[in-house]
């Protein structure tokens, strides 16, 4: 099983979408995939089932050692592809914990994940490289970094790189997959220019080479629940998802 | 438009990429193989879960100090200081620690854990034992003014050693998987070193 924490430094710039199209992606190519909402905004389980709000699931999980595998899988039309929503644990202090404080459990839980036989476990994490998400990108085989194509957003990026050098000498065989470049306006001067100047600032092989459109379909599907891909006009978007795919996976492959 | 400058040091951000690029350390791999069971052993079963790699033996632990040196026998060698610059948070220098240890003391892995028995730095292929460790911490009984451990052998070559320390933080207790129990002096270096490594950041 390949574990991946989709994971930034700063929220909205795209996670979400991120997670869900490409976790979509991979079980449309037939791998048994997981998709795990670790954020305790619960936007995955918003996009993708509307009784979200009442699932057990990620955080119940960790404050439970009870709790059964089962009962906070949540299975879709598509029979390789279960999710995981946030859960009922509201009072989860997120950003209070220290990093390392749920470590032990959340590999614990991707070891559970693995012996239930998944291929894929994405986990869209909350925005921040500490915390649990720390513990979550630790625990993870790889990491994969969203990141808008906007001025403002490119200022975050030392930041990033930075948490990541970090969390790095606790997890040294992390595999970090690149930055993919989200919002993409090819209409917008400051968008083609910020995508730009980030492929010329980062090496090639940080850069995701599959650019995510901004684009009102994915608004649309988000308040639909679904993923962009089974919209009516959705085909370009699996595109966009299934050449995120390939390149990932070519970069999981071992030499 | 340049949306890069004068916001970001491009420099700085090259080598930070440059470093996150470094190819991954390779896991090693666990070995189920144990003195007098090769590949061609039948008994194991392929679709079994992983075999524990060091699965406990029924060798009851052996509070001690340190192992006594043999009279004639050479002085250990010694055991070079951890670096730990300073101002790095406290989970990337406890990193440091680790990485030192497998350098140096040929650890298979290792973890610290808190008074309360969390673990502040988790080592995934060994978290079955945090349990013993904690019991071990518990059961020992230091001499005063002296940095003892306590080791338990968890399987062929493999020992567990439990080093108790008091920090900065409150008492830690390390974990640390070694082909070996640790002399007096190295379990002096390794506790130093555990110590330095959770002191809260200098100037």
């Amino acid at each position: 099983m390949i574990s991946i924490a989709v994971s930034s430094q700063k929220g909205g710039v795209g996670k979400t979408t991120v997670s869900i199209n490409l976790a979509h992606a991979f079980a449309r190519a037939g791998l048994r995939t997981l998709l795990v909402d670790a954020d305790p905004q619960g936007s995955v389980g918003l996009s993708l089932t509307r009784q979200s709000r009442l699932l057990s699931g990620f955080y119940d999980y960790l404050a439970d050692p009870g709790i059964p595998f089962d009962k906070i899988l949540v299975p879709t039309r598509l029979e390789t592809f279960t999710l995981v929503a946030s859960g009922q644990a509201g009072d989860y202090e997120v950003s209070g914990g220290p990093t390392g404080a749920h470590l032990s459990r959340v590999r614990s839980f991707l070891r559970t994940v693995e012996a239930r036989g998944y291929d894929i476990c994405l986990i869209d994490t909350p925005a921040g490289l500490f915390g649990l998400t720390a513990d979550v990108i630790c625990s993870c085989d790889a990491v994969l970094v969203p990141q808008q194509a906007e001025p403002l957003g490119i200022r975050s990026v030392p930041k990033m790189l930075e948490g990541l050098n970090r969390l790095r000498v606790i997890h040294p065989s992390l595999v970090v997959l690149g930055v993919i470049l989200t919002m993409v306006q090819q209409d917008m001067e400051e968008s083609r220019d910020s995508v730009a100047a980030l492929r010329n600032l980062l090496p090639e092989e940080l850069m995701i080479r599959t650019l995510v459109p901004r684009d009102p379909l994915f608004v649309k599907a988000s308040a639909r629940g679904l993923p962009v891909g089974v919209m009516e006009d959705g085909e370009g978007a699996n595109a966009v998802f299934d050449a995120l795919r390939a390149e990932i996976e070519a970069k999981l492959v071992p030499n | 438009m340049d949306p890069v400058e004068p916001w970001i040091d491009g420099d700085a951000v090259r080598r930070l990429a440059r470093q996150l690029m470094t190819p991954p350390r390779r896991e090693r791999k666990e070995s189920t193989d144990d003195a007098g069971f090769g590949p061609g052993f039948e008994g194991f079963i392929s679709s079994a879960p992983a075999a524990d790699p060091f699965p406990a033996e029924n060798e009851p632990a052996k509070p001690f100090l340190a192992t006594p040196a043999a009279p004639d026998a050479p002085p250990p060698p010694e055991v070079p200081k951890v670096d730990l610059p300073p101002r790095e948070p406290l989970l990337a220098r406890l990193g440091r620690f680790r990485e030192w240890l497998i350098q140096q003391l040929d650890a298979k892995g290792a973890f610290v854990l808190e008074r309360d028995g969390e673990p502040v730095l988790d080592d995934a292929d060994f978290t079955k034992l945090h349990f013993l460790a904690r019991s071990l911490a518990q059961a020992y009984r230091p001499v005063k003014g002296e940095v003892g451990n306590v080791h338990v052998k968890v399987g062929a070559e493999a020992y567990l050693v439990v080093v108790p320390v008091d920090t900065a933080f409150g008492r830690l207790v390390l974990g640390a998987v070694l082909p070996k129990p640790l002399d007096a002096a190295t379990v002096e270096v390794v506790a130093d070193a555990l110590k330095r490594a959770a002191q809260p950041g200098r100037k």
